[in-house]
């Protein structure tokens, strides 16, 4: 102890002057740190706008994609054509009969412009709103599978609940059995979705198609959803417990369409006299 | 008392012309005088050394904080002020020195006073650099921008020092 104090007294001196240099280099760096925010909040700027144009370029490259999707989807609707079927066959394309005024339901393209799949309610923006004819309740699809529901309209903006969304509850069909059930999404993989209420006493299988039910008021019959992935048979359970792969890659989103039922006011009318108990 | 009086109003007008000025000069960058460095140079030869390392320390942190400069004047100060006491040994002989313990510089020869001036603010200009720089790969830079900016200091220096003197010699 004795020798520790003699020896700062002995170099008390030294030590003092190392403490302010010490004091004055830490004040220094400090600054150039300072210097080096400044720079960093500067160069952030300067990514940032980097990023955005990296943004704009990766869409230029996605755009082959998204012309195939087109095509492909271009092509089914020119097979349902009634100029491309046979005579007899206005049963296989019911909804668009001979006169105009009585179409039923009409589809607007529109561009994802926002979009989450982190969230457990997640919702896209839509760059068309009211001037466009976007009505909220509207169904919103993609050439891959259905997106959600519209749920508030701007003169130019609307809002869609994401069919990844605790909200969405979509009626859904089996394509080959026919039997319905809800498509609800747990949460979770953004790419899975879950099919509950199908009865045990349904055959079902992996890959089996699922589509909209005609049971719904917001979305056509008979619009791709996803395949079933997995089938789960709960313990003592009478339904399926179903996790469906969708179709549409929510991440992916760039062009959908927006389909007004035009029939809907009258069928919700109809329906509103019925007197459930 | 009036002795310190007159260090401070020194020290106050070094300031002032420090930040006002002199900061302000940078010819070509390589003439930058930091006049302040006269205040430590001037302070009473039997000055106690941790005393003045403090004063010094002070005094750059003052420029520091004027001209944004972080702790840059303040390490170059503190330097100066801890060699001082060894270089005053060295260049003010011995006997003048024992003489002069409760003096001030006045009656230091030109020529002493000088070669006593001109390696402290040399050292102060070159630690100012190499610290502004943090990078040694540029020593030639350094050494020549703290060789010009030391003779012009210097300059100042030595005329700063016959300013003070002549009232007090000539009545």
């Amino acid at each position: 102890m004795r020798a520790i104090l003699r020896f700062f007294a002995r170099f008390r001196l030294l030590l003092f002057f190392l403490l302010l240099e010490g004091i004055a280099l830490v004040l220094t760096v400090q600054n150039n740190q300072y210097h080096q925010a400044v720079f960093l909040n500067s160069s952030n700027a300067v990514s940032g706008s980097f990023y955005s144009e990296i943004n704009e370029f990766s869409e230029y490259l996605r755009l082959k994609q998204v012309n195939d999707s087109l095509v492909a989807y271009v092509e089914t609707l020119q097979a349902m054509l009634p100029a491309n079927q046979s005579l007899d066959t206005s049963s296989f394309y019911p909804l668009l009969t001979d006169s105009i005024v009585s179409q039923r339901y009409f589809y607007t393209g529109a561009k994802v412009i926002n979009n989450t799949v982190d969230f457990r309610n997640n919702y896209l923006t839509l760059n068309k709103g009211s001037l466009n004819g976007i009505k909220a309740r509207s169904a919103v699809i993609s050439s891959k599978g259905i997106v959600g529901i519209i749920k508030d309209v701007s003169p130019r903006f609307s809002t869609v609940i994401s069919l990844l969304n605790k909200n969405a509850r979509i009626s859904a069909r089996l394509k080959k059995s026919g039997t319905a059930g809800t498509v609800l999404w747990p949460g979770g993989n953004y790419r899975y979705a879950d099919l509950i209420e199908i009865p045990e006493h349904v055959e079902v299988k992996v890959g089996d198609t699922i589509l909209t039910s005609p049971y719904s008021s917001i979305f056509p019959d008979g619009l791709f959803i996803g395949t079933i992935a997995e089938i789960e048979l709960p313990e003592g359970g009478s339904m399926y417990q179903l996790r469906v792969k969708l179709g549409a890659d929510f991440k992916q989103l760039s062009y959908v369409w927006v389909v007004e039922d035009r029939f809907v006011a009258e069928r919700d009318s109809l329906e509103s006299k019925l007197n459930y108990e | 008392m009036s002795e310190v009086l007159k260090h401070l109003v020194r020290l106050l007008l070094l300031l002032i012309f420090q930040i006002t000025v002199f900061n302000h000069i940078g010819l070509h960058g390589l003439f930058n005088p930091f006049i302040y460095i006269f205040f430590v140079l001037m302070l009473p030869l039997a000055t106690p050394a941790g005393l003045l390392m403090l004063m010094a320390f002070l005094t750059g942190l003052a420029v520091d904080i004027f001209s944004n400069t972080g702790g840059m004047h303040a390490f170059a100060s503190t330097l100066v002020a801890f060699i001082r006491p060894f270089w005053i040994k060295t260049t003010i002989p011995r006997t003048a020195y024992d003489e002069l313990q409760n003096i001030s510089f006045r009656e230091v020869e030109p020529g002493q006073f000088v070669t006593y001036a001109a390696l402290l603010v040399f050292v102060h200009n070159l630690a100012l650099y190499s610290i502004e720089s943090l990078d040694f790969s540029d020593i030639f830079v350094i050494l020549m921008k703290a060789f010009f900016s030391s003779l012009l200091t210097l300059l100042l220096v030595v005329a700063l020092r016959y300013i003070e003197i002549r009232p007090r010699r000539t009545p």
